[in-house]
C-alpha cells in the first residue's frame, strides 16, 4: 500500500517535471549531444539546432541570418559558431552576430534538461524576429 | 583629462564603417566623421553582383547596421561629400562643398575604382561597370530583357556577373586574356573546375583573347576580339580589375606604391594618418612582405584594426589569414591563406563532381586552401592553414580522411 502510494507520488513528480508541451518540445537525449557538435532539428516550421560548448547545451536558430546556409554544417571555435558559406560568426550563448557579413543576430531558445532529455522552448528568448 | 580628438575617415565602405565603430567602442571619445562621395551609408557590396542582380535582395537592405543609426555611436556621416585636398601639416581636409575639417587622426579608406577600358566603342550605351549601388541598379535594369551579355574579364566580378546574367536567362559570353577564369586568384587545377562549372551552365567562355573594340550605332551591338572575329551582344559588363583610389594621398605627399603604403598598424608615412582596406598596401609580418587585398573580409578586419590603433592602447600587429569567398550559380568558393605562387597543389575530391578542396603546400607546409562546393570542410581547412599544418598529402587526398576531425587538434 505504502509502496504503491510512493510510486504514484513519483509519477506525479515526473509528470510535473516535463515542461509544458505548448511551450517546450522534446529534442533528444542529453547523452547524445557531444561537445563541440551541432544537431539540427525541426520546430514547427523552423530549422533549429543544438550546440554544446564547454559542457553547456544551447539552442539557436539553425539558418544564417546573412544568406541561406545551414549553420550546423559550419563549425564551433570557442564560443563562436561559424557559418559554412561566408564565415559569419555568431555567439553561441547570445546569438549576437560577431563576424560579418551577418549583421542580424540569431534567435536563441531556452534549453531545459529533464530526466536526461533536452527540451527547447518553442519561442526564442532572445532576438525573436517577430519582435524586431 | 585630454582634449577630445577628431577622427576623419575618408571613404564610405565597410572599412570606414568598421573603423568608426572600433574606434568608438575602444575608447575613442572625440568626434568621428565619415566623408563619402556615395549617397548611401556604408553598405555590403558583395551582394551587388549576385543577389541584387538576380533580384533576390533589395539595395535598400545592404546596410551594416539595420537597426542602429550611426548617431547612436556619435558618428557623423557626410554622404555625397568628396575630400578635395588633404594637408598633413596643418591637419586639414578640404571637402568638395568648400568646408574644411580639422583632424587629429585621419584614415584613408578610399577603396578602389573599376579600371575603365577606353578602346573604340566603349563609350556606347549598354556598357557597364559594377562597384556601387547605382551601378548595380542600372545594370539590373539593363539585364531585364538583355538577350546576349558579353562580360569582359573573368575575375570575381566578371564571373559572378556572368553567373547572375545566365541565371536570369540571358546568353552569356565570358571573355578573358587568361586561359581560365579567376586566374589571378586560383591555381589552374582549381580555376579549370570553375571554368567547367560555367560551361555546365551554358556560359560561352572566350579565353586567351581580348575585346579590342565595341560596335553599335548608339547602343552596343557587337564586340570584336583580337583575332578580328565579332561577337553579337546587346549588353557589355567590364570587370577587368580595380585600381586603388590614391590620388588624394599622393597629392598630400603620402607614400604611395600600389596603394597607400602602411605598416602592420595601418600607419602611413605621415604622422597620425592611417590607411586600410582595398586602398592600403600593408606590411604583413607573417608573410614578410607587403600585400594589398581587395576582399570583403580584409576590408572589415583591417578597418577594425585601424579603429583600435587610432583609439590607442595595446593592439597586436595586423597579420590575419586572408579570406575570401565567391558564389557563382550554386557553387560556393572559399579561400583561406597566403597568396603564394610557388606551391604544390593537392586536390581532394573528384573534379568531375565539382566538389573539391585544394591544398597549397610549400615544403610540406600548408600555405593556403580552397574549397569548391565543400563548405562543410572549410572552417577545418582554414584551421590547418592558420596552423601551417604539415600533413602527408596522401592523408589529405584520402576520401576516408575526416578533415573536420583531423583539424580538431588545431582548434
Amino acid at each position: 500500500m505504502v509502496a504503491v502510494l510512493g510510486m504514484r507520488n513519483r509519477t506525479q513528480q515526473e509528470e510535473a517535471m516535463v515542461p509544458d508541451p505548448n511551450e517546450y518540445v522534446e529534442v533528444m537525449p542529453e547523452s547524445l549531444v557531444e561537445e563541440g557538435e551541432m544537431y539540427p532539428f525541426d520546430l514547427d516550421d523552423e530549422q533549429l539546432m543544438l550546440a554544446r560548448v564547454e559542457g553547456e547545451i544551447h539552442a539557436l536558430h539553425g539558418i544564417c541570418t546573412h544568406e541561406y546556409a545551414e549553420l550546423w554544417d559550419g563549425d564551433i571555435e570557442d564560443d563562436t559558431i561559424w557559418c559554412p558559406l561566408h564565415s559569419s560568426g555568431f555567439n553561441v550563448k547570445t546569438g549576437d552576430a560577431t563576424n560579418l557579413p551577418a549583421v542580424i543576430p540569431l534567435p536563441v531558445y531556452d534549453v531545459k534538461i529533464e530526466d536526461g532529455t533536452v527540451y527547447v522552448s518553442r519561442k526564442p528568448i532572445r532576438n525573436d524576429p517577430d519582435e524586431r | 583629462m585630454s582634449t577630445p580628438r577628431h577622427l576623419v575617415i575618408l571613404g564610405g565602405g565597410l572599412t570606414s564603417h568598421s573603423a568608426a565603430l572600433a574606434a568608438r567602442h575602444n575608447g575613442y571619445d572625440g568626434s568621428i566623421v565619415i566623408a563619402t562621395d556615395e549617397s548611401h551609408p556604408p553598405y555590403d557590396r558583395t551582394p551587388l553582383s549576385k543577389a541584387v542582380l538576380q533580384g533576390t535582395r533589395d539595395t535598400a537592405d545592404l546596410g551594416f547596421q539595420p537597426d542602429v543609426d550611426y548617431e547612436t555611436d556619435g558618428i557623423q556621416l557626410l554622404t555625397g561629400t568628396t575630400a578635395s585636398a588633404v594637408d598633413t601639416t596643418s591637419r586639414r581636409v578640404r571637402l568638395s562643398d568648400g568646408e574644411t575639417l580639422q583632424y587629429d587622426d585621419l584614415l584613408f579608406a578610399t577603396g578602389a575604382s573599376p579600371v575603365h577600358l577606353n578602346g573604340p566603342g566603349f563609350e556606347l550605351d549598354g556598357v557597364h561597370y559594377l562597384r556601387t549601388i547605382p551601378d548595380a541598379e542600372r545594370l539590373k535594369d539593363s539585364l531585364t530583357g538583355a538577350r546576349r551579355v558579353l562580360v569582359i574579364g573573368a575575375g570575381f566580378i566578371g564571373s559572378e556577373v556572368a553567373a547572375s546574367a545566365r541565371s536570369l536567362g540571358a546568353e552569356v559570353i565570358l571573355a578573358d586574356l587568361a586561359p581560365v577564369p579567376l586566374s589571378a586568384a586560383l591555381h589552374p587545377d582549381l580555376s579549370s573546375i570553375v571554368a567547367a562549372i560555367h560551361q555546365d551552365h551554358g556560359v560561352e567562355l572566350r579565353l586567351r583573347t581580348s575585346v579590342q573594340e565595341l560596335r553599335g550605332t548608339q547602343r552596343v551591338e557587337e564586340g570584336v576580339f583580337d583575332d578580328g572575329s565579332p561577337v553579337e551582344c546587346d549588353l557589355v559588363v567590364v570587370g577587368v580589375g580595380v585600381q586603388p583610389n590614391v590620388t588624394l594621398a599622393e597629392d598630400a605627399g603620402i607614400r604611395v606604391e600600389n596603394g597607400i603604403v602602411t605598416d602592420e598598424y595601418c600607419r602611413t608615412s605621415a604622422p597620425d594618418v592611417y590607411a586600410a582596406g582595398d586602398v592600403a598596401n600593408w606590411w604583413h609580418p607573417g608573410l614578410g612582405q607587403r600585400i594589398r587585398i581587395e576582399h570583403f573580409d580584409n576590408a572589415g578586419a583591417q578597418g577594425t584594426h585601424a579603429g583600435k590603433v587610432i583609439a590607442g592602447g595595446d593592439v597586436e600587429p595586423f597579420a590575419p589569414v586572408p579570406y575570401f569567398w565567391s558564389d557563382q550559380f550554386d557553387t560556393n568558393i572559399q579561400y583561406a591563406g597566403y597568396p603564394k605562387a610557388d606551391c604544390d597543389v593537392i586536390i581532394r575530391g573528384d573534379p568531375e563532381s565539382r566538389s573539391v578542396t585544394g591544398f597549397y603546400l610549400r615544403n610540406g607546409e600548408m600555405q593556403a586552401a580552397v574549397t569548391i562546393n565543400r563548405a562543410r570542410e572549410f572552417r577545418a581547412v582554414r584551421r590547418l592553414v592558420a596552423a601551417r599544418a604539415m600533413i602527408d598529402p596522401r592523408t589529405l587526398q584520402d576520401p576516408e580522411t575526416d578533415i573536420r576531425k583531423l583539424s580538431r587538434e588545431y582548434r
